[in-house]
């Protein structure tokens, strides 16, 4: 139908779009050349600030840190020079430690004394104590040897931490199970992994250094100290220590300063572990370090971290369990860099900009008045706004601050506004008729617009869904628990949708990346054990209660045994005294003090706001995923629950910042800023936006199969309703909790379906459309240009488009098909098909 | 543009090359060690894939023989030749593919050292010490405590065989006296086998992770009538056929093997089970075979076709409760006792009278009282009514026909190989503590106990 014009159509297509794909574009600046800083130090300081080695093969470091004039903390750990000032009792000719070229002190012998550092014509001094080397120091399966496995990535997930195993060798996934980790290493096939008649023929220290063909390649050599602990442990008997030697308890990460002066520069890191006992000890050597993202920086061995790019990086700390991120930005120096003093319109702002202007990144100027308008109506509607709209916008005269919080005010009480919300609440609960049933599905969808209409508090919300009880038509909130069938299911549902965090990443092993361990899984998935299901009288109903008497027993998997609820953490907050268990959990949750309910709760609707959440994904909270800004995601926390969990309030919120309001053009200082909300992020419509909008252009309902005329597509119950047009763009299918399930994608079935599919084509080709009439209404074509531009993509043409639009409509077979071919064009380009 | 592009192709063609021709003198090269240099760039960066478990491109790269005997490609290196050898070639990705595969390629020195050992004329100067040190007149010296992972009373009862280290020690069957060391290849020994007239002694095992070998021993004069290097990993619970003609094995590359016992020559591969093979029976006719496997299943194939005919247990989801490591055959009774971790013996009939049903477990006949842990052994006695299992820190002895237990011998650690005398009033047992206990059934006492290896003095004492 269209392919004689494409020509002409790909020229104006091209000139309505700008490039939204450099968003997505690797890094191209080179990889810096290595940096050492030989400038001039105003101060140096010690980190740790003593050593305390404890036996023969303990280790420790000391991080060396200089002040430069300008304020920044470079390392200078390697630069700086030891000498280990003996106490009286031991003569200067027999230090007690010596300091190898990665900086760790070694014991030699007991005694105290002093290490003074000297650098850049700095001294700075650390008392250091050494004992035990005198005991003989046999090897801990616990403290020596599960390292090893971690650290050597043995027990890794790609590795023998996978549930089957490799090569017929199965270690439990990073070691959280030490016991049955003995098992596999000593007596599993007969003790085949080591060889006490002769240890150096042991798989177990064959297979790493390769001696046997090891798929999982080289780990290290027989000259690492990995090697002769294995082969003295063997040698020992390879016992285990599990139920005498703890495991640490924590870790903690030096240096304490957060930013890297300039790609090239290097890191020294230090980790400490604590015990329960409350002793340390330097665990540097032994811990896992990722670098993400690792064009960043990159750590090296051991425990150095190299900055490769300008950017910010989050380095994952793991050991034995423990977690830690280090959060880091790579500076430079940007002498020519200003910073512009743009007027902050909210808090948000203020928290932003001070994260840019330490970054030395200039953030885009506000958005034009046309492009907030679309946004806003997008983001809070769901839909665009019209050519009347836009054009009364326009035309306002109000200072831009106040119009715009006008124009927010009147979008948070329109009816669309609970079209929008409410569906997307009805996408994360599952609203679907395969597990709702018709009418359930019906009761369930009304059920929560009525929630976002009257602009319910969020916990409220939550607490009377997960306490609910009686008949899923006559309470339809107790259709949570028609979807979540079982304990375990809507424990998962309730932490991912109202935490934010995967809590089934533990079911079958502890979470790999987080604290929470298996047994927390059951206890956790106990509190939902005393939900019971009967039929109801009518068909498809169901009704929801508690059993009288407790809940049935939830089991852990392994070991069989009855495991009772437990919270996986405690909080401040009253919750130990709710009569029964459903309600002592939902208090426990929507709890102020609950670290996770709120803060996950404002993470989300952020992202949904600015395309991109403070912590991302938004679902997968967890210490090594941490927020690119804490004290805004802390500030937006403490604002809405001041506000008693007020959504609206925090839409508002979001959407008054200038941060919320800026263009999507870059500047040279934050052009590689693609985290700190320096610039707006273009977004693809969503299906439903994009069918909403293509309706609110042409002022034509698109009719839906099975509904009555004029629903819209965020006004539908579910999924099942059929809808293509909405398939190709990516519906969610309403069967997981998860935000992954709504596809942002672009893909060629969806550029085919603009071209040539139904919807868009029936939609232009209407003599009802708000375009086709104005074609038939004889109005002169630079009219004509400037209408298609306002209808389609909400904004005027520019004088170069405005040119090209009306010779092609001047040299068009009818008016009517030029202004049909232009829209087109338009509707198929990005400036209608993102969110910009 | 045609011109342009042959000009580029020009140029780059053209590339000098500076150091050739007139470079300054270079110093002497010393001669390259391939034993000492170039085995340990080999080991670190290329036996990952090139070696018997993956067989990249068919070369293996683990020993100079291999590495000149090639692949697909053909042989390795060309003495003298680095520029036509393959593993430079490849090295340099120079008409091949990059290895190693994905990248990155190997340090510039290592490859020219490798280079260098090539030009030099390749030879091998692996040390003598290095290929092997062991043999008869030079036996194992054991540094620590053995482990115990096979045992077997001879027919007649007056030997007691114990795997060990690179060899098989013949006992006195009351381990009076140690009689004899068998000493072959094999690092381990996880399985041993006397044949139905009592005069050979089968062994399975290998070296974990390198090889596997089934050997055959004359006890006449205890000398290796077979030696057979199979699969590349060590090979487990070995049994005859009631002729004596074939020997039946499982295998860690998840198949079941026939051999024939006389020269080794292979029967059968059948490779029903998806994880390792740790034992096979043959039925009282020979035709049949009964396989443990760590997939948990037991398994009934045709020796002569290697079809598959059945699931001797239940297969239904949940009723396989843990990898199965042991099994036996019933003397006189097509009938097999199997166990693995999860310490329960179970007698089951080869044979299914009845058609499956889903969630039946129509064979079983009996499980039997569990035992503290993991099955590692499982013998029954000449007669049949005697069910000796090795597992968890336990060697028990049951009634077979009632399933009563009889006797229980704890051990320090983990109990790995139990066998019983054919009188069928004593079983020996040992593991991981290294001892070989032999005890009473009737009373449970142990009546010796010893290590059946020789210690150094050291180690003895500890």
């Amino acid at each position: 139908m269209r392919t004689r014009t494409c020509r002409a159509i790909w020229s104006t297509v091209l000139l309505a779009s700008t490039s939204v794909w450099a968003e997505t574009a690797a890094p191209t600046a080179p990889v810096a050349a290595e940096k050492v800083y030989d400038g001039a130090i105003e101060e140096i300081r010690l980190e740790p600030t003593r050593i305390h080695l404890k036996d023969s093969l303990d280790a420790a470091r000391v991080l060396v840190t200089g002040r430069t004039p300008q304020g920044e903390w470079v390392d200078l750990t390697r630069q700086a020079t030891v000498a280990i000032v003996a106490a009286e009792k031991f003569g200067e000719a027999s230090p007690i430690a010596r300091r190898d070229a990665d900086g760790f002190f070694l014991p030699q012998s007991d005694g105290q004394a002093i290490a003074r550092f000297s650098v850049a014509g700095k001294t700075a001094e650390a008392p250091i104590a050494i004992s035990g080397t005198q005991a003989p120091r046999t090897i801990s399966y616990v403290r020596d040897v599960m390292p090893i496995l971690s650290k050597s990535g043995c027990n890794s997930g790609p590795c023998h931490g996978t549930p089957k195993g490799k090569r017929g060798f199965k270690l439990s996934l990073r070691g959280y199970d030490p016991e049955w980790d003995h098992e596999q290493l000593i007596t599993d096939l007969s003790s085949r992994r080591f060889n006490r008649s002769r240890p150096t023929d042991s798989l177990l220290i064959m297979k790493p250094t390769n001696e046997v063909p090891h798929e999982g390649g080289f780990r290290f050599g027989t000259d690492h100290r990995y090697y002769r602990v294995l082969l003295q442990w063997i040698r020992e008997g390879n016992q285990s220590d599990v139920t005498k030697m703890t495991r640490a308890n924590g870790i903690r990460v030096y240096p304490e300063h957060t930013t890297l002066r300039e790609p090239g520069a290097w890191q020294d890191v230090v980790v400490v572990a604590t015990y329960p006992d409350g002793s340390t000890r330097d665990v540097t050597r032994d811990a896992e370090f990722t670098a993400s993202p690792d064009y960043v920086a990159r750590v090296a061995e051991p425990a150095r971290v190299q900055a490769l790019r300008r950017g910010e990086v989050a380095i994952l700390i793991r050991y034995e369990g423990n977690y830690a991120v280090k959060y880091l930005s790579v500076l430079d120096p940007r002498p020519d860099f200003v910073w512009s003093s743009p007027a902050a319109h909210n808090y948000i702002d203020h928290l932003v900009d001070k994260k840019l202007q330490r970054l030395k990144i200039l953030p885009a100027a506000l958005a034009d008045d046309a492009t907030f308008l679309r946004r806003v109506y997008l983001d809070l509607i769901g839909s665009q706004p019209t050519p009347e709209e836009i054009k009364a916008f326009l035309v306002e005269t109000t200072p831009t601050k106040l119009k715009r919080a006008r124009v927010i005010d009147e979008l948070l009480d329109r009816p669309e506004f609970v079209d929008r919300w409410a569906y997307k609440w009805a996408d994360l609960l599952q609203c679907n008729r395969k597990y709702l049933g018709d009418k359930g599905v019906w009761a369930f969808r009304n059920w929560i617009r009525q929630q976002v209409a009257t602009n319910r508090p969020l916990d409220e919300f939550v607490r009377e869904m997960l306490t609910a009880t009686g008949s899923t038509y006559e309470n339809p909130a107790a259709n949570f628990y028609k979807v979540a069938r079982d304990p375990l299911k809507a424990m998962e549902d309730t932490t991912h949708l109202f935490m934010g965090i995967r809590f089934n990443c533990n079911k079958c092993h502890d979470h790999p990346f987080e604290r929470w361990t298996q047994t927390q899984h059951y206890e956790l998935g106990a509190y939902f054990a005393s939900v019971q299901r009967k039929a109801g009288l009518k068909p498809g109903e169901e009704i929801v209660y508690d059993l009288p008497s407790g809940y049935e027993p939830v089991k852990h998997p392994r070991t069989q045994a009855v495991i009772p609820p437990k919270f996986p953490f405690e909080h401040a907050g009253p919750y130990a005294a709710a009569p029964t268990l459903r309600q002592q959990l939902a208090d426990w949750l929507t709890a102020p003090e609950n670290p996770y309910f709120a803060r996950s709760i404002v993470n989300r609707f952020w992202s949904y706001m600015l395309g991109l959440g403070v912590i991302e994904p938004v679902d997968d909270i967890r210490s090594s995923n941490p927020p690119s800004n804490p004290e805004l995601l802390d500030a937006l926390t403490k604002d809405f629950v001041d506000h008693g969990f007020d959504l609206k309030h925090l839409l508002r919120t979001i959407a008054n910042s200038r941060t919320y309001q800026l263009s999507i053009e870059t500047n040279s200082w934050n052009e590689d800023d693609k985290i700190n909300f320096s610039h707006a992020l273009p977004r693809r419509l969503t299906a439903e936006q994009l069918q909403d909008s293509i309706s609110a252009a042409m002022g034509i309902p698109i009719p839906v199969e099975g509904l009555p005329a004029g629903f819209r597509a965020s006004q539908l119950p579910d999924t099942a309703v059929r809808a293509d047009f909405l398939e190709t763009f990516g519906r969610p299918p309403r069967e997981s909790v998860c935000e992954c399930e709504r596809v942002a994608e672009v893909s060629l079935k969806q550029t085919l379906s603009l071209i040539n599919g139904p919807t868009l084509g029936s939609m232009l080709a209407d003599p009802n459309g708000r375009l086709n009439k104005l074609a038939a209404s004889g109005s002169a074509d630079p009219t004509l240009a400037n209408e298609i531009y306002l209808t389609v993509l909400c904004r005027a043409p520019s004088d170069e488009e405005r040119t090209k639009a009306v010779e092609y409509l001047a040299a068009a077979t009818s008016k009517a098909e030029g202004v049909q071919d232009l829209a087109w064009a338009l509707f198929n380009s990005a400036g209608f098909l993102f969110n910009r | 543009m045609t011109s342009l592009l042959v000009l580029f192709a020009l140029l780059v063609g053209d590339e000098p090359t500076p150091a050739a021709g007139n470079s300054p003198a270079t110093p002497p090269v010393a001669t390259i060690s391939f034993h000492k240099q170039v085995r340990p760039i080999l080991q670190r960066h290329c036996v990952g894939c090139h070696q018997p478990a993956k067989r990249g491109g068919e070369i293996l790269l683990t020993s100079h023989a291999t590495l000149l005997h090639g692949g697909e490609t053909g042989p390795g290196l060309v003495a003298g030749k680095p520029d036509e050898s393959i593993l430079i070639k490849s090295l340099l990705a120079q008409d091949m593919d990059l290895m190693p595969k994905g990248g990155p390629a190997l340090p510039p020195e290592a490859i020219g050292l490798i280079k260098t050992w090539i030009e030099q004329g390749a030879s091998d100067d692996t040390p003598p010490e290095a290929v092997d040190t062991i043999d008869a007149e030079h036996p194992p010296v054991y540094e620590g405590m053995p482990l115990v992972t096979a045992i077997a009373f001879s027919r007649d009862g007056a030997m007691l065989a114990v795997g060990g280290y690179r060899e098989i020690l013949l006992h006195a069957g009351d381990g009076s006296a140690l009689l004899h060391r068998l000493i072959g290849l094999s690092q381990r020994i996880e399985d041993l086998a006397f044949s139905p007239d009592g005069s050979k002694l089968a062994a399975s095992g290998g070296s974990p992770g390198r090889v596997g070998e089934i050997q055959v021993w004359n006890l006449a004069d205890q000398k290796l009538l077979l030696s057979v290097q199979t699969s590349i990993d060590t090979l487990f619970g070995v049994s005859w056929s009631s002729d004596g003609s074939k020997l039946a094995f499982g295998c860690p590359d998840n198949s079941g093997r026939v051999i024939k016992a006389d020269d080794g020559a292979p029967l059968l591969k059948f490779d029903h089970h998806t994880d390792w093979v740790i034992g096979a029976v043959f039925s009282l006719d020979d035709k049949n075979l009964v396989s443990v496997s760590r997939d948990r299943a037991v398994k009934l194939t045709q020796t002569d076709s290697g079809a598959f005919i059945d699931n001797v247990t239940s297969i239904t989801p949940g009723a396989l409760t843990g990898g199965l490591e042991a099994i036996d055959r019933h003397p006189t009774r097509n009938e097999v006792v199997v166990g693995g971790v999860d310490g329960v013996p179970k007698l089951y009939r080869i044979f299914r009278e009845q058609a499956r049903v889903i969630g039946d477990d129509f064979n079983l006949i009996r499980p039997f009282p569990p035992i503290n842990g993991p099955i590692r052994d499982i013998e029954i006695s000449k007669d049949g009514k005697i069910l000796a299992v090795a597992g968890g820190t336990q060697a028990q002895a049951y009634e077979l026909e009632t399933g009563k237990l009889l006797a229980s011998i704890p051990f320090a650690g983990q109990v790995y190989a139990v066998t019983i005398h054919p009188q069928g009033t004593i079983i020996a047992a040992g593991g991981y503590d290294g001892m070989v206990k032999i005890a009473d059934i009737a009373t449970g006492q142990v009546t010796k106990e010893f290590v059946p290896v020789p210690l150094t003095t050291g180690v003895a004492s500890k």
